[in-house]
């Protein structure tokens, strides 16, 4: 694979033609390459008769498309060790922050994957927030990262979205109170400058947004616009989902508001991305839409028969992304549930995909004999 | 009273003693005591006549086997001389599937015990129906009794024998009802029993549990292509699809998750037959299924996980394309291909998710039967299903219990899982 090549366009700039000539190139090779690499990949390829060579033949004479390639369930990635590269190349290995008690996935990653996340996740994020590094406010306790060896969703996720930091900033200790004298200094020190603030959306519900709140109405000094901090120059960018919010029905939208009332900050972007395809992650633009970059794809799957959903409708996720080489994790059929809103043609200007995701899929509920069946070992 | 403090948390569906501690002092019964046999056929027809459980067929299904001559037939069947019932009994129902409870205090009371049944917290319309008519039915009694001469209606006593209770898992209440009883039996599958069993009973108590199981369809693919692709068209068609109906029942009916569905289908029979055959009758499930059963997205995730995982873990095996996610087939060529220290029961989903396995001979079976194989179901002629039981028989395998025509898996009867009830809720005085 030439990654240089491949990742020579900008994060928004393919439109639908160009988008899918780009995907069934690199997918094809991807998945031959998986097919040559991992023997369990290739097992499971096999056992429904997918053969890479013949396939690239039918998508070069228009017949098929990289839709076509398998996805496999994510969940996978806790069932197996799944890898496309030789034990000595893994230079890390990422974990889910999968709950108790709960397998986690594990994915590998060799050097050049894991310099093409950050590549990636570079690209697309300066998009949102410009080229410069930026004073960083990371929404979390840096004991979350203390630990090197273990690389959970959260630790990665800061560790991350670090690379555009000049200098960082943990809001919180380790007991999860908020730092706000230090905060104020850090403030204090970049007035006037836009300032990145990072973190996982309930994080920043729970113990920022409460607490400054909180803090206010105890009266503790907040400033004439009712700021106790004032980050009116802050771009936020959080993601991490949206489930403990629902069931405080907290929207969206609430969220932004509130945000806005107790720290004046405008900017405020959602990403939806997973560990199993770290980097090609989708951001909200300012019109709440979450975009679909140039190395990736969704493809809503309709529950029924896995067909292809039409924009609008609701659906199963299935993510498709260029970066994975070192595990097969190109094409994975997720357990969220969400909709393609439409494609090239956001106002943002953004070209591509743009997307809406809806949560999980419910748990099963089920007839039958044994009370203790359960999805989602 | 210990029971009050225990009672105050219950939700009592039904009971007639005023305390379980009354209900221990009640005297065991002779097995298919008269006075149970009349109150059983009394709810039968109730259940009948009811016009909410009219339009049940599960309910209809319980009515038709509490009726008075099957339960007179199965008195029959039953070799009771010296037997007696053992008392008090617990009976701890599966969360899942609505009617249990009932046939399993139906069972102990014809052995002969009162009943404290825990039925599931779900609160299923089953229960509350089920008990409304055994109420009516107490209250048609009494009515009698008072109009009328007393001796007609002597099973008044017999509802005292009869508690419904439904509890949320509460260790200090199982632990009480526990220590009360004579015999426990528990539904529910393997994580249940284990939960239940942390509450002791006592020394000479009597369990019985059903745990999880695995169960298969056996179809003779030459008797199969006959009965299906017979000269008489129309013949054909109408077999077809009542085989997708006796499938239908015993597997997506209960989501495939019942003990007696099949997980796995063994084709038996030339190879010819045996492609003929699968064609034949998948496609006639599908075209039965396809507006009847929706299925849950998790549900096609699930599955589609365990196919992946069958093609990773026993070598050369084939999913099968499909048109949609209502069926999710698996072929294995092999079962010795199967991991070592893994069994088929490991490679189920619910939901309709098949392993299937062709030969043309019996031998597959002792490859892969072991103590969790409870029901096969088969398609075939009276002799070839004779010869499978003869099979497990000669050979010596430790699993199947019942063997019975496509359709019936769920079929209850006092012979279930391999115990026979009338005798493990008795004893036997010599």
């Amino acid at each position: 694979m030439n990654y240089d090549e491949i990742l020579k366009p900008a994060p928004y700039e393919l439109d639908k033609v160009a988008k899918t000539e780009y995907l069934n190139s690199a997918l094809c090779e991807l998945t031959r390459h998986h097919y040559s690499s991992c023997e369990t990949y290739r097992k499971m390829l096999s056992a429904q008769d997918f053969d890479p060579d013949s396939f690239e033949v039918q998508v070069k004479s228009g017949e098929k498309s990289y839709k076509d390639i398998p996805f496999l369930p994510v969940r996978l990635f806790k069932e197996y060790d799944l890898r496309s590269t030789s034990e000595e190349d893994v230079v890390k290995t990422m974990t889910s922050s999968g709950t108790t008690g709960q397998n986690r996935s594990r994915i590998y990653l060799d050097k050049e994957t894991s310099r093409n996340q950050t590549k990636v996740l570079t690209s697309i994020v300066s998009d949102y927030i410009g080229k410069k590094r930026l004073p960083m406010i990371v929404l979390d306790t840096s004991a979350v990262i203390k630990d090197r060896n273990l690389f959970t969703a959260r630790g990665a996720g800061i560790l991350g979205f670090s690379i555009f930091a000049r200098e960082r900033f943990f809001a919180f200790d380790e007991n999860m109170n908020l730092d706000v004298e230090g905060l104020k200094a850090f403030l204090g020190k970049y007035e006037g400058q836009p300032i990145f603030l990072f973190g996982f959306t309930f994080m920043i519900w729970q113990y920022f947004v409460k607490e400054l709140e909180k803090l206010r109405n105890d009266d503790k000094d907040a400033d004439s616009n009712g700021y106790i901090l004032d980050l009116s120059n802050g771009i936020l960018i959080h993601g991490g989902g949206w489930k403990k919010l629902e069931s405080e029905a907290v929207s969206s939208e609430d969220f932004k508001a509130k945000l806005k009332d107790v720290c004046g900050i405008e900017h405020v972007h959602d990403y939806y991305g997973m560990v199993e395809q770290t980097g090609t992650i989708y951001m909200e633009c300012d019109e709440g839409h979450m975009h679909v970059s140039s190395y990736s794809d969704v493809i809503i799957r309709r529950p029924q028969d896995y067909s292809e959903a039409d924009f609008g409708e609701e659906g199963l996720v299935e993510v498709i992304s260029v970066l994975p080489y070192s595990y097969p994790g190109h094409v994975l059929l997720t357990e969220d549930r969400g909709m393609v809103l439409g494609e090239d043609d956001c106002p943002c200007g953004r070209k591509g995909k743009y997307i809406k995701i809806l949560g999980r899929v419910k748990n099963a509920e089920i007839r039958g004999c044994s009370d203790t069946f359960e999805t989602r070992k | 009273m210990e029971d009050k403090k225990y009672l105050e948390k219950l939700n009592i569906y039904y009971m007639n003693a005023k305390s379980f501690g009354d209900m221990q002092s009640l005297p065991a019964l002779l097995p298919f005591d008269d006075r149970v046999v009349d109150l059983l056929s009394e709810l039968s027809s109730a259940i009948r006549k009811d016009a909410v459980a009219k339009s049940m067929p599960v309910l209809q299904t319980f009515a038709f086997f509490i009726r008075k001559a099957n339960l007179l037939q199965m008195k029959e069947e039953h070799s009771i001389t010296d037997r007696i019932g053992k008392g008090l009994s617990l009976h701890i129902a599966p969360s899942n599937v609505p009617i249990n409870f009932a046939y399993s205090m139906v069972s102990s009371l014809l052995a002969g015990n009162p009943c404290i049944v825990r039925a599931s917290s779900k609160d299923f319309d089953e229960t509350k129906i089920i008990c409304r008519l055994i109420k009516e039915v107490q209250e048609s009694i009494q009515n009698t009794v008072q109009d009328k001469d007393a001796n007609e209606v002597d099973f008044a006593d017999i509802f005292n024998y009869m508690a419904v209770i439904s509890y949320p898992h509460d260790k200090e209440i199982t632990d009480y009802l526990s220590s009360l009883v004579n015999v426990r039996v528990i539904w529910g599958g393997d994580n249940t029993i284990a939960e239940i069993r942390k509450s002791p009973i006592r020394p000479r108590c009597t369990e019985v549990s059903f745990a999880d199981r695995y169960s298969m369809l056996f179809v003779d693919a030459g008797y199969f292509v006959s009965q299906s692709d017979g000269s008489d068209k129309e013949q054909s068609a109408k077999y077809l699809e009542t085989m997708a109906k006796q499938f239908f029942n015993d597997t997506y009916l209960f989501d495939q998750n019942a003990c007696g569905s099949p997980r796995l289908i063994y084709w038996y029979g030339e190879s010819g037959d045996i492609e003929k055959s699968k064609s034949l009758f998948w496609d006639a499930i599908h075209g039965y299924l396809k507006d009847k059963y929706e299925v849950q997205p998790v549900i096609a995730v699930d599955k589609t996980t365990m196919a992946y995982k069958v093609a990773t873990e026993i070598d050369d095996s084939r999913i099968i394309p499909s048109e949609d996610n209502i069926i999710t087939r698996v072929e294995i060529d092999d079962f010795n291909q199967l991991p070592s220290g893994k069994t088929l029961a490991d490679f189920e989903a619910p939901g309709g998710f098949f392993l299937e396995y062709s030969s043309d001979s019996l031998e597959g079976l002792k490859e892969i039967v072991d103590e969790r194989f409870q029901t096969m179901t088969f398609v075939c002629d009276e002799n070839k299903a004779k010869s499978l039981k003869d099979y497990i028989v000669s050979n010596g395998l430790k699993g199947v219990d019942r063997i019975v025509p496509i359709g019936h898996s769920a079929d209850f009867g006092l012979v279930w899982d391999g115990y026979d009830l009338i005798d493990s809720f008795t004893r036997r005085i010599v």
